[in-house]
């Protein structure tokens, strides 16, 4: 586990959250670590399955039980272990330290109440209001932050006056009410149109400034990682492949799926004659190879890569790649 | 050469690590979970139904006078010859109980069929060709529906002859309603599906569409709501004999044992209880295996497939 | 890549297609209260052997562009040429040839193929609906879709859902091809898939062109992986197209604001690339009540006063580009 030049704002050491289902255990999330210090944005990439929202539900304690349990590891938030938390004390957490938002605007707001309670919501529960035209006038501000125009006027409105654009800032909003340390976006310009996303990323990039706020940005796009993280985190089959800085890992991308990643997917302006692809289909995770869970999909498996599971290697000053390509690489 | 692969030892290498445990033998694995009480209460209904001429200790229809209300065996009075007593004109309550479940079998499959395939016809088609047709359909069922059941029955039966045959036509023209209602909200949904309009751009009629498509996806559905059902028109059965609009003497039937107790409740209590029993239980049954079937076929749960 | 076997003949051709939604409002007497312009007087054509892409945001047109390609929507007005044939003057006969010319590959692995169908099955539907194969040779046929498509050859035998998403999108595409048409309709084929999957299936697409020189639609948000694929392509707002252009053309010297704008949103997998110059403001209006003038226009940092009254027709400004806008 590496931890960055500054003290960390949240450190995962190892989770492990596990499905258990009919056919079997799903290992969602395996021995995932990871740390973010203040303010910075950490982007967390993968495809479907391979366990980022997961990991992201296991940080708000909101795994879905009785199937889904976080069976080890530690989530270390300013200091204290968040697994050790009651539920109650989690409640204390969620939406007022560490705050989420999700894919889909169009479910994430209650179609039957109108903005101005929802978003306001926050507020009461984390008693940051005092009297209740002062949690309107934090309504109020909250929603110019998220540059929602003409805001005062809109608190009256229901969810389905809005684009999916806008209730996705209303989202961001209900957010950010509180001022968290910790925000996590989980893919959520993933439904919105390309002018949209555009907009909505320049506005995470400026609360970001605003207020300070830590992001995990969970998505599978590539761009949107360029765009606005400083880390990356590439997952594959519940583990962290490969971790570290932004241009490092794009310009000299350390395990085959990464770079595979970075290959297949068509650029602008860049036309190819054919794409480079990756062979085979993301494992179907109640039932993983042995060994790397990468193998049956990479050109440079070797035997050792059939039978265990690579360990981490430091790769430059905050990252690490497990691979054990890289690992004899850096035993030489 | 498979698409994407490198070459085809990977390709193999890929299969074998791959290869989903799937379970040998889906319905055996299926049929483990299902619920123990409901499914023997409704096999024991099924055997006695079939088998009555030989489980029946005594004819149902023998009339003994001499016999009359003699309580079950473990009373003062009773016999171990008449298990469960006798009623008013010396026929066994057992024996009637027996062949009584043929009746409340026949009736509940025959009319489930008659109205599940009535419903779901009407209903496909509503929901299918929309417009005109549909608002068409479903108001004749509005309307249909609006008429309290038991009314539509007396009036149907005054019109028939009372007897199975009425009985059953009775409950598929009252129970067709609901059906259609929830098939036609079932292919509402489907008929949105991408594989619909490709059946279409592949030049599929729309009758094709209709039986090859849409009705394979309903099954599941229609099995369900079927056995959800059973209870309910075995009772309806029920009411109907009670009323004298269903079956008539000499056959037996659950319901007719009710109204023919009705008169001796204070005097002979098994008269009554032991068909409101078995009544009771069969619903019960059939609620609770409606229950698991619904959820087993669920197919967000896409585990089975019948 | 790009190759095919272009010919100069259009296959397919477009002319002022239009297609309004009527919006009704009303409990018993329902009276016409407005429409929904989805697709206002479009135009354009497809040379064979070639792809054309079409891009644009949501409430653009361009899934009911398909839609009306594929004649499961009626046209309000204007005219679709196929092979030189008008697809509204059509007999019987002519309307079956379509259906066997013309196929499609929809966006969602999951709803695209009939759950309770097997896939051999799935893929012998369209031969046996046009009997274009007699019932012995069918297995054959089955199997040869398979192979083309890169698919285990007794995959006849199982259901969609034993599948991934990708292998779904393959039996979609096997399907398409079952009765050897000449142009298939693709939309958003691989938006819906893995990203590691994307490129396999795009390069599946490219080589089945050349290899049966097929004619495609490809209509995509997905402005990179349009480049990739089309040879020519047009930008729709709101039910118009903005501009038009060989593809090459059209990335290297975009000229209508809204084209610019959506180039400079695509978000680049590169750290060090340069922050989009502008960021487009403003959400997309309504289809009922397009903006008057140029739709574009209250969203558009140029805007001049003739760009709310008058609306710019589609003009040619060289090298087969076409664009709508009053700006020089």
């Amino acid at each position: 586990m590496i931890i960055g030049p500054k003290e960390p704002l949240l450190v995962v050491d190892d989770l492990k959250t596990y499905f258990f289902t009919r056919q079997g255990v799903v290992r969602a999330v395996d021995g995932v670590s990871f740390s973010l210090t203040e303010g910075e944005t950490l982007g967390l990439v993968g495809e479907s399955g391979c366990g980022k929202s997961v990991t992201a539900l296991s940080i708000l304690r909101l795994v879905p039980e009785p199937a889904g349990r976080i069976v080890g590891g530690r989530i270390l938030f300013q200091g204290e272990n968040l697994l050790e938390k009651s539920e109650s004390q989690m409640r204390q957490f969620r939406g007022s330290r560490i705050s989420m938002i999700l894919q889909d605007p169009l479910t994430s707001l209650n179609p039957v109440f109108t903005i101005g309670d929802q978003v306001g919501g926050p507020f009461k529960y984390h008693r940051r209001g005092g009297e209740t035209r002062d949690i309107t006038q934090k309504v109020v501000d909250v929603l110019k932050r998220v540059r929602i125009p003409a805001a005062a006027s809109r608190l009256k409105d229901y969810p389905h006056l809005f684009s999916g654009g806008m209730r996705q800032r209303v989202v961001g909003a209900m957010a950010i009410a509180c001022e968290p340390r910790v925000l996590i976006a989980d893919e959520p310009t993933t439904a919105l149109d390309v002018t949209i996303e555009a907009q909505f990323l320049q506005l995470l990039k400026q609360i970001q400034q605003e207020i300070g706020v830590a992001l995990i940005l969970i998505t599978h796009n590539l761009g949107i990682v360029a765009r606005i993280c400083r880390r990356v985190a590439v997952m594959y089959a519940g583990r962290i492949v490969e971790t570290g800085n932004v241009h490092r890992i794009f310009e000299n991308p350390a395990h085959p799926y990464t770079k595979g990643l970075m290959d297949s997917v068509p650029r602008l302006g860049e036309k190819k004659q054919r794409l480079v692809t990756i062979p085979g289909q993301p494992p179907d995770m109640s039932t993983l190879p042995p060994g790397c869970s990468f193998w049956p999909r990479c050109e440079y498996a070797q035997e050792i890569c059939r039978q265990e599971y690579p360990p981490e290697s430091r790769l430059g000053e905050d990252g690490y790649v497990r691979c054990w390509l890289a690992e004899k690489q850096t035993q030489i | 050469m498979e698409y994407g692969a490198r070459s085809s030892n990977s390709v193999k290498d890929t299969a074998l690590v791959f290869e989903r445990q799937r379970p040998r033998n889906r319905v055996l694995q299926m049929l483990r979970t299902a619920p123990i009480f409901p499914s023997v209460i409704l096999l024991l209904m099924i055997v006695a139904a079939i088998f009555a001429p030989f489980m029946s200790p005594h004819d149902p229809a023998a009339i003994d006078l001499e016999l009359k209300l003699m309580p079950p065996f473990w009373q003062e009075g009773g016999t171990s010859a008449y298990l469960l007593g006798t009623d008013s004109l010396g026929r066994d309550v057992l024996s009637r109980l027996i062949w009584g479940a043929r009746v409340s079998v026949i009736v509940g499959l025959l009319a489930i069929v008659f109205a599940g395939a009535l419903g779901s016809v009407l209903g496909m088609v509503a929901a299918y060709f929309g417009g005109k047709v549909d608002a068409i359909i479903m108001r004749i069922a509005d309307i249909q529906m609006s008429v309290p059941a038991l009314v539509l029955a007396l009036i149907l039966s005054a019109v028939l002859m009372p007897g199975l045959k009425t009985v059953i036509i009775v409950i598929g023209i009252v129970y067709w309603t609901w059906y259609a209602r929830i098939i036609r909200g079932e292919v509402l949904s489907i008929k949105e599906r991408d594989f619909i309009a490709l059946a279409k751009v592949a030049g599929c009629s729309r009758i094709r569409i209709l039986f090859a498509h849409i009705l394979p996806n309903i099954v599941n559905t229609l099995i369900v709501l079927s056995t959800l059902q059973l209870g309910s028109v075995i009772i309806y059965e029920a009411s109907l004999s009670f009323m004298g609009l269903g079956v008539q003497p000499p056959s037996t039937s659950w319901g007719l044992m009710l109204s023919d107790g009705r008169g001796y409740m204070t005097v002979a209590w098994w008269l009554m209880t032991f068909p409101g029993i078995a009544i009771m239980l069969v619903v019960l049954a059939s609620n609770l295996l409606g229950d698991w079937l619904r959820d087993l076929l669920d197919p967000k749960r896409r585990q089975f497939k019948l | 890549m790009l190759a095919g076997r272009e010919t100069d003949t259009n296959l397919v051709e477009v002319r002022h297609l239009t297609k309004h939604f009527p919006v009704y409002s009303g409990l018993i007497l329902r009276k016409q209260v407005g429409a929904v312009r989805a697709v206002d007087g479009i135009s354009f054509s497809i040379k064979e052997g070639t792809s054309f892409g079409l891009v644009g945001e949501s409430g653009c047109g361009k899934t009911t562009v398909a839609k009306l390609l594929l004649l499961l929507e009626k046209i309000t007005s204007g005219s679709i040429y196929f092979a030189g044939i008008d697809t509204e003057k059509m007999s019987s006969e002519q309307g079956r040839a379509y259906r066997r010319s013309v196929q499609a590959v929809f966006q969602d692995p999951f709803s695209s193929l009939n759950p309770r169908m097997r896939v051999g099955t799935i893929l012998s539907e369209p031969i046996r609906v046009h009997q274009a194969l007699p019932e012995k040779d069918i297995p054959k046929r089955v199997a040869e879709l398979l192979q083309i498509v890169g698919l285990r050859l007794d995959a006849g035998r199982l259901y969609p859902h034993e599948f991934s998403g990708g292998q779904r999108q393959r039996i979609a595409v096997a399907r398409a091809l079952a009765l050897n048409p000449r142009f298939i309709i693709l939309d958003e084929p691989v938006s819906a898939l893995d990203v590691s999957i994307r490129a396999q299936i795009l390069n599946l697409l490219m080589d089945i062109q050349e290899k049966f020189g097929l004619t495609y639609l490809i209509i995509a948000h997905d402005l990179a992986v349009v480049e990739h694929v089309s040879h020519a392509m047009a930008v729709m707002y709101l039910g118009k197209i903005v501009e038009s252009a060989p593809t090459e053309e059209l990335y290297a010297n975009p000229l209508h604001p809204y084209t610019r704008a959506l180039l400079a949103a695509v978000p680049h997998p590169d750290p060090g690339a340069a922050e989009p110059e502008f960021t487009l403001s403003g959400e997309v209006p309504s289809p009922l009540n397009p903006p008057l003038g140029c739709r574009f226009h209250p969203r558009c940092w140029q805007v001049k006063p003739i760009c709310s009254e008058e609306e710019p027709p589609l003009r040619e400004v060289g090298h087969g580009h076409q664009v709508a806008c009053h700006l020089p």
